[in-house]
């Protein structure tokens, strides 16, 4: 070894002027880990949050659909919100690992930590009505979770099947019309109220060409969804105020 | 009146201390681990001298920066070999050279290993180190390293969780594993 390795050290930390640095520095980076896997378990609870509030009104209006259970939970499973909860999971744990201490605990805790505390928070973010807003806030401003969601909805829409779904344009004596998805035009028979221009799901049949006789209907969850009939996304939402 | 300790009988913790307020200090640091951290090098690489003289000269540079940083809850020895480790684990991935271990291996060594992996010590003496080197040469480097802290280096379970930032249970988990691969390749490579 070389004899003269601790003075070439020396001389490089005096030559390069080399400053031990701030304990500052390190509080503040200790913090700021600690800050990011604080801030990813709230944006799981969120997400948790969303989901609750997603996964309750699917259920209620998928269970009245027809359907083979596995499509049933294909179709109220809320992909999106759960790819976003495994994400902040992921970085929480990742976070926490590289915590002072992180490393001492086992992986598979810091999951189940993770989980939980995203759970537990993300419930009472639910009853506090935080699920209903994040997600009104997603539909506003992230026209991909308002695509997405789309897609899911347009599951929905089947009229051979029973499912009509579209924006009441107008009423009649005794019908409402309504367009569809499709843009195609429908006579739809209804017993009860519906709300005009705004978007509706029916449940019930075809009597005959372009004519539907309702059981029962539902309505949208968020009513902003946007539809094909609409060229922007404004006239949409300005369509169903 | 108190006689003042000399400078080579003060804690690690201590001489950090020192160090923090005049920088003079840090040569006893270098000193007191120069020689212990180029033989963990060694029997984790096939590094060569002026290697492993830039490694622990990058090693020392980043202690001294990072003096403010040391973890007074560790034991400064486990520190500065967690930083060592991880220059070393850069250092492969710079010049993707194979981790290959020398061949600094005695009797004493090898019975611990023997006992510990068990398996039967029927290889000549003069062979010792050479077979040891070679059955360890071909282990995956987390496995070997381990081995190193563990039987080599003589560090704690607890020691070697804070060197490698990983749980005492996983490094325990991993000692097994470890013990495991040195006997399957002892006993193809020897039996």
């Amino acid at each position: 070894m070389n004899k003269d390795l601790s003075k070439d050290i020396i001389d490089k930390i005096e030559s390069e002027k080399i400053e031990p640095k701030s304990k500052l520095n390190f509080i503040f980076k200790d913090y700021f880990i600690w800050f990011l896997f604080a801030l990813s378990i709230v944006i799981g609870s969120l997400a948790v949050s969303v989901l609750i509030h997603v996964v309750k009104i699917d259920y209620n209006s998928f269970s009245m659909l027809q359907i083979g259970f596995g499509r049933k939970i294909f179709m109220i499973v809320p992909y999106t919100w759960l790819l976003c909860l495994v994400v902040f999971i992921t970085v929480a744990y990742y976070y926490l690992k590289h915590t002072k201490k992180g490393y001492k605990i086992n992986p598979y805790l810091i999951i189940v930590i993770s989980v939980i505390a995203s759970i537990v928070f993300g419930s009472t973010a639910y009853v506090l009505g935080a699920g209903r807003t994040v997600e009104d806030v997603a539909y506003r401003h992230l026209p991909i979770y308002d695509m997405i969601a789309d897609q899911k909805m347009k599951l929905w829409h089947d009229p051979e099947s029973g499912r009509l779904m579209g924006i009441v344009t107008g009423k009649t004596d005794d019908s409402y019309l309504l367009i569809d998805l499709k843009k195609e035009q429908w006579t739809v028979r209804y017993n009860e109220e519906l709300p005009l221009k705004k978007k509706v799901r029916l449940l019930g049949e075809i009597i005959n060409q372009g004519e539907f006789e309702v059981s029962s209907h539902l309505d949208f969850r968020q009513g902003k969804f946007r539809m094909p009939m609409c060229e922007r996304k404004e006239e949409c939402v300005r369509s169903i105020r | 009146m108190a006689q003042k300790p000399k400078i080579e009988n003060l804690t690690d913790e201590k001489l950090v201390k020192l160090t923090l307020k005049d920088q003079n200090f840090f040569v006893y640091i270098i000193n007191r681990y120069e020689g212990k951290l180029a033989a963990y090098i060694r029997r984790i690489s096939n590094f060569s001298k002026e290697d492993i003289e830039d490694i622990l000269q990058d090693v020392f540079i980043k202690v001294y920066r990072n003096l403010n940083g040391f973890d007074v809850s560790l034991k400064f020895s486990s520190w500065i070999y967690r930083i060592t480790h991880n220059e070393v684990i850069s250092r492969y991935r710079k010049t993707k050279k194979i981790a290959k271990m020398s061949q600094e291996i005695n009797d004493e060594i090898l019975d611990k290993i023997v006992d510990e992996v068990d398996i039967e010590k029927d290889i000549d003496g003069k062979q010792v180190g050479k077979t040891i080197g070679q059955v360890m040469n071909e282990m995956d480097l987390k496995y070997k390293e381990i081995l190193v802290l563990r039987f080599i280096e003589e560090k704690s379970y607890k020691e070697i969780s804070d060197i490698l930032r990983k749980p005492e249970g996983t490094v325990a988990t991993m000692i097994n594993r470890a013990k495991k691969q040195f006997k399957k390749i002892y006993e193809q490579r020897f039996k």
